[in-house]
């Protein structure tokens, strides 16, 4: 207990117990590392590019958070990396490989879309409730194809999840080029949909929509459900030990349904957010790969819903910040692609790398 | 649209020699990817690993003026992808799916952000390469029907076609084969028999990586003769579906590929033709034949050790 307490507090904090030579840095400093890891090598590609990092790297906080405006991009870009990150992240507790979110987030927005064209004549709320109500059941019985295949063929979500990503794109741009094309338009998209259904802007002058209060709301809700609720529990069960959650009279089939589904849903949301709060019609760039980023979201923040949402924010920051690097510094913005995916990676590392660390000291405390 | 140009003999051969020539790619990633998961390692960024290939080489090949040059840089590229995958998967123990997935953000951005450095698009036209030239095999390609399906490819893809075979014999005939086998399905006994389970897993899983790299080089140097970000299309995902398929078996996945290669070459060819269905149906034939594939290839059990890494105790 003492040694673990050590531990924690660093190695050159209290004397006693075996010491020692050389100082070791504390454990929980290891994830830390492995982030400035992570823009360190960011750094090293930028100056590639022949621009100085640290510009660069300042730039980018510019961009994320230099003005009113800035934060405002910043969170919208939260929103739907958040809602889609969750719905990825309630799958991982259940050791399902959600990666279908890019797809979901399309057919909730082809949901919200079909509210918004074809059933404008609503009020203003019951619009809004309506849309959001068709893009999660929408984003739902999408994933729910996955899960049927699952369940019923023991065909790998991992896969057919993928494989629905493409088939979702070309439904869209089937839609907005065939049936739903806007006729007086000439680019493929559907024509605006009715004002009831839009989400009301909540900074005036800045393009930041009321969806960041659903994706804040969902993320307090999940975290509830997951942590006080029978479900929340059974999912705990599942992801842990299957077997254990069948032995202890959980239907494990059914939490599997039920966890894909709502998986689906939220990154559904993501997509009626995007479309009924930013773009208020169907096109083809709808979800500029925000499923995808999703999943790394929901694997930085460690399955939790606030640690998705703090993981949710970085991205944004990081690709919001990384558009205005990209035209004050004029480093490719893809370089904040390949940052997140080395965080992960590092991040990811370093855990392993602390794990063993801890498994070591209590070994030596155990001798 | 005109069934009667269809149903014909030359519409059948065009489309079985047009298969082998849109599976070469899958089939290169899926039979590197059969090593590795035959190993236990599972690579979810052949994706990436594909796309970032299909840069080098063509950078490669402009650079050297050499279509060979930027076959071997790539596969040198997807070695050393794989050499990092490795660290992080055998050496670390890390999550598969997870670091799988690292490494398909990674090398996608990678591949992204240095064309964006290297041929930067302000003014001007993207430097071309003349890609692979069909190269007919003396003789064999008169053979009528079987020629023109057969024999009438580039190099590339006779070389792949090589490898399955060789993969094959690899893998089933000699000892490293037998070793890959143990050490993906009962690791500890393949430790405790001497064979090192380290050194097969980094070699499968550098091997896969290479193979992926070369496959996404085919499609710069020879479907394209240019590189573009969303060249890959899905490719790399539907090879690890082809493994799934294929059960593991070199054989089979070079059957799996060829099917998808029919699908592929029918789904551009009814386009072509004008077809009533829409393109974008079209176009999902082979993301849904992925997801067929693998309700229907699910009699044999994957490697016992796929994702589960190995420590001693």
């Amino acid at each position: 207990m003492y040694r673990a307490l050590k531990t924690r507090l660093g190695a050159g904090s209290g004397a006693g117990g075996e010491q020692r030579p050389g100082w070791r840095p504390p454990a929980d400093l290891i994830p830390v590392a492995a982030v400035l890891l992570a823009f360190m090598a960011g750094a090293g590609l930028i100056a590639l590019a022949g621009v100085s990092p640290l510009r660069a790297y300042a730039n980018l906080l510019l961009g994320a958070f230099g003005s009113r405006n800035a934060i405002a991009e910043t969170l919208v870009k939260t929103t739907p990396l958040l809602l889609a990150g969750l719905g990825t992240a309630v799958a991982f507790r259940g050791r399902i490989v959600n990666i279908g979110a890019e797809g979901q987030i399309l057919m909730g927005a082809v949901g919200a879309t079909y509210v918004g064209l074809y059933m404008g004549q609503l009020t203003p709320v019951a619009g809004i409730l309506l849309a959001i109500t068709t893009g999660f059941v929408l984003g739902a019985l999408w994933v729910g194809i996955a899960a049927a295949l699952k369940l019923r063929f023991g065909a790998s979500e991992l896969i057919t999840t993928l494989m629905l990503n493409y088939i979702a794109i070309e439904l869209v741009g089937f839609l907005i080029a065939g049936p739903w094309k806007d006729p007086k338009a000439f680019n493929p998209f559907t024509a605006l949909i009715a004002p009831a259904v839009r989400l009301p802007v909540l900074m005036s002058g800045t393009r930041l929509h009321a969806g960041i209060i659903l994706a804040l709301l969902a993320t307090a809700v999940l975290s509830y459900v997951l942590r006080h609720t029978v479900y929340g529990f059974q999912l705990g069960v599942v992801g842990a030990n299957p077997k254990a959650a069948s032995y202890s009279g959980i239907h494990n089939s059914r939490v599997i349904l039920g966890t894909m589904l709502l998986s689906g849903g939220l990154a559904g949301l993501a997509g009626v957010s995007e479309l009924a709060g930013l773009h208020y019609r169907l096109l083809g760039g709808l979800s500029a790969g925000y499923g995808y980023t999703a999943i790394a979201i929901a694997l930085l923040g460690r399955g939790k819903p606030f640690g998705v949402l703090a993981a949710a924010f970085l991205f944004a920051a990081l690709t919001v910040g990384g558009d205005g690097m990209q035209q004050s510094s004029a480093v490719p913005v893809q370089v904040v692609m390949i940052i997140e995916g080395l965080l992960l990676l590092f991040v990811l590392g370093s855990e392993v790398f602390r794990a063993r660390r801890k498994l070591a000291d209590s070994k030596r405390e155990g001798a | 649209m005109d069934w009667s140009r269809v149903m014909t003999l030359t519409f059948l051969v065009n489309v079985l020699a047009a298969s082998f020539r849109q599976a070469t790619p899958l089939i290169l990633a899926a039979i590197g990817e059969t090593f590795a998961e035959r190993a236990g390692v599972f690579n979810l960024g052949l994706e990436g690993i594909m796309l970032l290939g299909g840069l080098v080489g063509f950078a490669a090949a402009n650079a050297a003026d050499n279509l060979w040059a930027g076959v071997a840089a790539a596969a040198l590229a997807g070695a050393l992808l794989g050499l990092m995958y490795a660290f992080f998967t055998v050496t670390l123990r890390a999550d598969q799916i997870v670091a799988g997935f690292a490494m398909l953000i990674i090398s996608s951005g990678g591949a992204i952000y240095f064309n964006r450095l290297l041929f930067p698009s302000r003014g001007g036209a993207q430097p071309q390469i003349s890609p692979f030239a069909v190269v007919p095999v003396p003789l064999l390609h008169d053979i009528p029907f079987v020629g023109p399906v057969l024999f009438n490819h580039t190099l590339l893809t006779y070389l792949t076609l090589a490898c399955v075979l060789l993969c094959g014999v690899v893998l089933y005939r000699t000892r490293f084969g037998l070793r890959v086998s143990a050490v993906g399905e009962y690791p500890k006994a393949a430790d405790s028999a001497g064979v090192s389970v380290f050194f097969i897993r980094y070699a499968c899983v550098v091997i896969g990586a290479a193979f992926a790299a070369v496959g996404g080089a085919y499609l710069s140097l020879v479907d394209l003769g240019f590189y573009v970000d969303t060249m890959v299309g899905g490719r790399g995902f539907i090879a690890l579906a082809l493994v799934v398929f294929g059960q593991w078996n070199p054989y089979a996945v070079l059957l799996g590929g060829l099917l998808f290669g029919a699908v592929e070459a029918i789904q551009q060819r009814f386009q072509i033709l004008g077809s009533t269905i829409p393109a974008q149906f079209m176009i999902m034939l082979p993301y849904l034949l992925t997801i067929v594939m693998l309700l229907v290839g699910r009699k044999r059990r994957a490697p016992s050790a796929l994702t589960v890494p190995y420590a001693r105790e």
